[in-house]
């Protein structure tokens, strides 16, 4: 019979007469080094009891996580865009742009009236400049206008011309406006100033996908400071009503 | 706690005597292991001279001890050591203060390769004589899983060892 094999192969894990004492005996010896051990306690005088660390109020302890969570909701809009275009920069292919927006801009003493010569092969890109020199003062400006077609100068025109001995025209030009802006009281040499024009862009009415990425995650930890602060507040009443 | 007196110590020498085969083999059954069953069997006789819990009669006294030690049990399996040991991966020898007959040392080394509940329920049933409700009682689990556990060994030692087992 298996239930008749099972009794008997329980009744031999039972413990052998000699563990039966040694267990006995270590039972008793055992509850008598208890008894020993509980009753020195009772005969020493009570010290102060032990304020666990647990249940100090620890300022250290919510101060730095609030001072992480307000400044990481500080740093986070203004930097987040700008490390988002840095790494769009360093990741994009460079563009070649064949748009070549540059030229130069010559500004004479008079800020209205300044000629414009382009780079390129522009014909009629012409844009107001208001740019003023940073060394002339606004009242300062030549008695006579440079005009900016030579032929509309009558200091200008050249000479009738003999036959024989015509000198260029652009050289005439040059030596009537040099002669006409010498003899000005207050001439000053033209200034040349080459500025870069980056192409306009115009600016996007609503929020780019990264600003409000940004905004989302300065209020997830502004909301994490404010939450770390009434569970401070909290932790901190609770120690004092203890 | 107090030191024994003489008539505690008669109590308890006759106490121990009653019941410390049935704590062994309940510490036996779960632990497999000789060392922690004996050092199981006294925490939980140490843990009746501590207490000194009231019993109403012999069987009160014996269910109690086996929960005791179910429990006490349970506890240590569940310790980061016995975690840490990995105690099934040691080959441990089955009884080896037994009587070297191959036929006890085969069955109980079936027995003992059962899962633990399992293995409660069947020494609990065939050996202690305790049936389906009590063992849920003692066990603290319910009477249909208790039924399906014992149903369960039922099936993997009539594979093993043949024969008929009392349904």
């Amino acid at each position: 019979m298996s239930e008749h094999k099972l009794r008997d192969a329980f009744d031999h894990m039972g413990p052998d007469e000699a563990a039966r004492e040694r267990m006995l005996q270590n039972i008793l010896q055992a509850h008598e080094a208890g008894v020993g051990a509980e009753a020195q306690p009772e005969e020493q005088p009570q010290t102060q009891p032990r304020r666990s660390p647990r249940g100090q109020f620890s300022l250290l302890r919510y101060a730095l996580p609030i001072a992480a969570c307000l400044l990481f909701a500080a740093l986070i809009p203004p930097t987040l865009p700008e490390i988002v275009t840095a790494f769009e920069e360093s990741t994009a292919p460079p563009s070649y742009s064949e748009d070549s927006n540059d030229f130069t801009l010559e500004v004479t003493e008079e800020g209205s009236e300044s000629s414009l010569e382009t780079e390129g092969e522009q014909p009629g890109n012409e844009q107001p400049n208001n740019q003023q020199p940073e060394d002339t003062a606004p009242g300062d400006t030549a008695e006579t206008p440079v005009p900016l077609n030579p032929a509309d100068d009558p200091a200008m025109v050249a000479p009738e011309s003999t036959p024989g001995s015509v000198p260029p025209l652009s050289v005439v030009v040059e030596e009537a406006v040099e002669v006409e802006m010498a003899e000005a009281p207050n001439y000053a040499p033209p200034i040349t100033v080459e500025a870069e024009i980056p192409p306009m862009v115009i600016p996007d009415p609503w929020p780019s996908p990264v600003d409000y990425v940004a905004l989302t995650l300065s209020a997830l930890a502004l909301l994490a400071a404010i939450f770390i602060t009434i569970r401070a507040v909290l932790s901190w009443r609770r120690t004092q009503q203890k | 706690m107090a030191t024994l007196g003489e008539k505690d110590s008669v109590w308890f020498a006759a106490f121990y005597e009653r019941h410390v085969d049935t704590v062994y083999r309940v510490c036996r059954t779960h632990l497999r292991n000789t060392a922690d069953t004996e050092d199981a069997t006294q925490d939980i006789f140490l843990k009746v001279l501590a207490k000194t819990p009231e019993f109403q009669s012999v069987e009160h006294e014996k269910a109690w001890l086996i929960r005791v030690a179910i429990n006490r049990c349970k506890d240590l399996l569940k310790s980061s050591w016995n975690k840490r040991l990995d105690m099934e991966s040691i080959p441990e020898p089955i009884a080896p203060d037994a009587s070297p007959e191959d036929s006890y040392d085969s069955t109980l080394a079936l027995v003992m390769a059962l899962p633990d509940n399992l293995r409660s329920c069947i020494y609990l049933y065939y050996y202690e004589g305790y049936n389906a409700s009590e063992i849920a009682e003692l066990l603290d689990k319910p009477h249909s899983t208790i039924r399906n556990y014992l149903s369960d060994a039922r099936k993997v030692l009539r594979e093993k060892l043949g024969g008929d087992f009392d349904e």
